[in-house]
């Protein structure tokens, strides 16, 4: 089979840029029915885990929001300029990204454009900064802290009413400057280490309960378990082995979900309600990941030594906070007013909202489902162990009123975009993927400096010459420029 | 005269299969493996691992038909394990599968 040499692999991924799961449908034809079986269903679970512990986490509700306000101020931009000026633009990105240069094309509609520029690096920023590690990357000449609190407080204003709550007068969000005390790249190989990390070292962890608990153990081929080992070993382990140096001690794996859960959890102004004011210390999670860890030095939560329940999580959340000065975070606000994918894809909004709305859905439910039962997202492979492995069947009507919101709904198979036709029409899916195809196309138009990236989108899609045609049409009435896939 | 293969996969299921090919003489004297990375990009993704490339080359004056049949199989069963993009193609036989995005190579060498 000839393939272009840029062919994505078709390994499982899910694409925070556009929302959508990319996994391919089982073989056709295995030569182990069982083993092709059990090894999809690995990195579904793997997956879902990401989608769930993402959307369900403080951190993840944040980052939805920064990158909601960063898409709302781009597409603003871009409808402020005149004619003109959207020539120039087109000239000024062939030749390097517009945002971020030294004369960035901001200027072009004078100080009202050059305060845009700030305003869209400093959210860009502080979301890099959040999936990054114990160091901030290079704020590209902007002070850090600057950046920061900018972004705090553009996304609650932005997002007051519409995922966070109401902004108390005279309360503005802002970053103490309270001594770190997060271990720096220099007291340990802490530097590879960054969010995304967390979340590959939980994914895979949660691997292994399906592995020593499940009743379908002693079928799974062993094949299967020696690949999650070898995993474990590689960067998806980093947390783990980093963990348990500051620990200077062995942690127990239920023990390591727990400190992730707490790394991705911190309070955030706007969602936790009386808290304006936090330390970076407790905002980014790699940083709480650290200080927490090396806290385990001079404790043994219970949780180490027992299967894990609600009750054992709080008293785990209860003695970090003690031992760190950190907080746990948690989400007062009401993140959407749609209860369901349909009535998420059906509200009226701009094109930057639509994903936004749908993930805000999901997360409201998430935030609940961890609100009723907090183990369910820190232990989250524990949902599907037993007759918890049902939850896999439908998902849709399992239990009472389903549990849809654990699995992503968007998915790319083979190249080919697929969505719930149980739950949503194909009106309700061509709208949801104009949102993710032109929200994620800003960054590429205000930073990007060649093409238009499409790797994070179904591939057959923008394939098919009629379909690309109308996208690129829609993309070009929404940016007013002369840009295409 | 040689035969190579190039498989795109996720490191783990790739590296597996690299130890079964190791495992059987029959085909550690005539197959030669090496696993490079890519550049498939993870910053802004959760995947299942970090996506390699398999190098497989068979020397073919030598090898069996039943080496290539063991081959084929160890494959077959990777192929259930998870997806491997087949990377055969023209560029490959002309010998210019440094292209593609492979940066670092001969991580793990076995003759």
């Amino acid at each position: 089979m000839d393939v272009t040499l840029d062919a994505p692999s078709g390994a499982a991924a899910l694409k925070l840029r556009s929302q959508m799961l990319f996994l391919n449908q089982p073989r056709q034809d295995p030569e182990n029915l069982v083993l092709s079986a059990f090894a999809w269903n690995y990195r579904y679970l793997h997956e879902t885990n990401h989608w769930a512990r993402y959307h369900g986490s403080s951190a993840g509700v944040l980052l939805t929001l920064l990158r909601r306000s960063r898409d709302a101020l781009a597409s603003y931009f871009l409808e402020t300029l005149e004619s003109q000026e959207r020539r120039r633009l087109l000239e000024q990105r062939q030749s390097g990204q517009l945002f971020g240069q030294p004369s960035g094309v901001g200027s072009l509609s004078g100080p009202n454009g050059a305060r845009l520029e700030q305003d869209w690096l400093a959210l860009y920023f502080t979301h890099q900064a959040l999936m990054g590690g114990v160091d901030p990357p290079r704020a590209g000449g902007i002070a850090v802290d600057w950046a920061i609190n900018r972004a705090l407080h553009l996304t609650w204003f932005n997002s007051e009413g519409k995922g966070m709550l109401k902004h108390p007068d005279g309360l503005e969000p802002h970053l103490t400057a309270a001594p770190t005390s997060a271990p720096s790249p220099a007291d340990v190989e802490i530097g590879r280490l960054n969010t995304r990390l967390l979340f590959e070292c939980a994914a895979v962890l949660d691997e292994t309960y399906m592995h020593t608990l499940g009743s379908v153990r002693e079928v799974v081929d062993p094949a299967l378990w020696n690949m999650t080992a070898h995993t474990i070993e590689g960067d998806y382990g980093l947390a783990y082995r980093i963990a348990e140096r500051l620990a200077g001690r062995d942690v127990g794996a239920g023990c390591m979900l727990a400190l992730i859960d707490f790394a991705l959890n911190p309070v955030v102004p706007g969602l936790h309600r009386g808290v304006a004011a936090v330390t970076w210390d407790e905002l980014q999670p790699v940083r709480r990941f650290a200080i927490a860890a090396r806290s385990l030095a001079d404790h043994s939560p219970d949780l180490e030594h027992a299967h894990p329940t609600s009750e054992l999580l709080g008293a785990f959340h209860a003695d970090t906070e003690t031992a760190t000065g950190l907080r746990v975070g948690r989400v007062d606000s009401e993140l959407s007013s749609a209860t369901s994918l349909q009535g998420a894809a059906r509200q009226p909004v701009h094109f930057t909202e639509i994903i936004p709305n749908m993930t805000l859905t999901y997360a409201r439910k998430l935030h609940e489902e961890r609100r009723a039962t907090p183990c369910s997202i820190t232990f989250f492979g524990l949902n599907f162990v037993n007759e918890g492995a049902l939850r896999f069947v439908r998902p849709e009507t399992w239990w009472i009123g389903g549990n849809w919101w654990l699995f992503p709904p968007l998915q790319v198979s083979a190249g080919q975009y697929h969505w719930p036709a149980e739950s949503i029409s194909q009106d309700d899916a061509t709208n949801l993927f104009l949102g993710t195809a032109l929200s994620s196309a800003l960054d590429d138009i205000v930073h990007g400096t060649g093409p238009l990236t499409k790797s994070h989108l179904p591939e057959a899609v923008l394939h098919d010459t009629a379909e690309r045609k109308a996208i690129n049409q829609e993309l070009q009435e929404f940016t007013g420029l002369p840009l295409a896939w | 005269m040689s035969n190579e293969l190039v498989l795109r996969g996720e490191e783990s299921n790739v590296l597996l299969l690299a130890k079964e090919i190791a495992s059987h003489p029959e085909l550690a004297d005539v197959c030669r493996v090496r696993i490079a990375t890519t550049d498939e990009a993870t910053d802004d993704s959760f995947g299942y691992g970090p996506v390699v490339e398999i190098i497989i080359t068979l020397s073919s004056g030598v090898a069996t038909n039943a080496a290539y049949d063991l081959l084929r199989r160890l494959i077959s069963r990777a192929r259930d394990r998870g997806d491997l993009t087949d990377r055969q193609d023209k560029a490959v036989r002309q010998g210019k599968n440094d292209a593609a995005g492979v940066k670092a190579q001969d991580e793990k060498e076995q003759q």
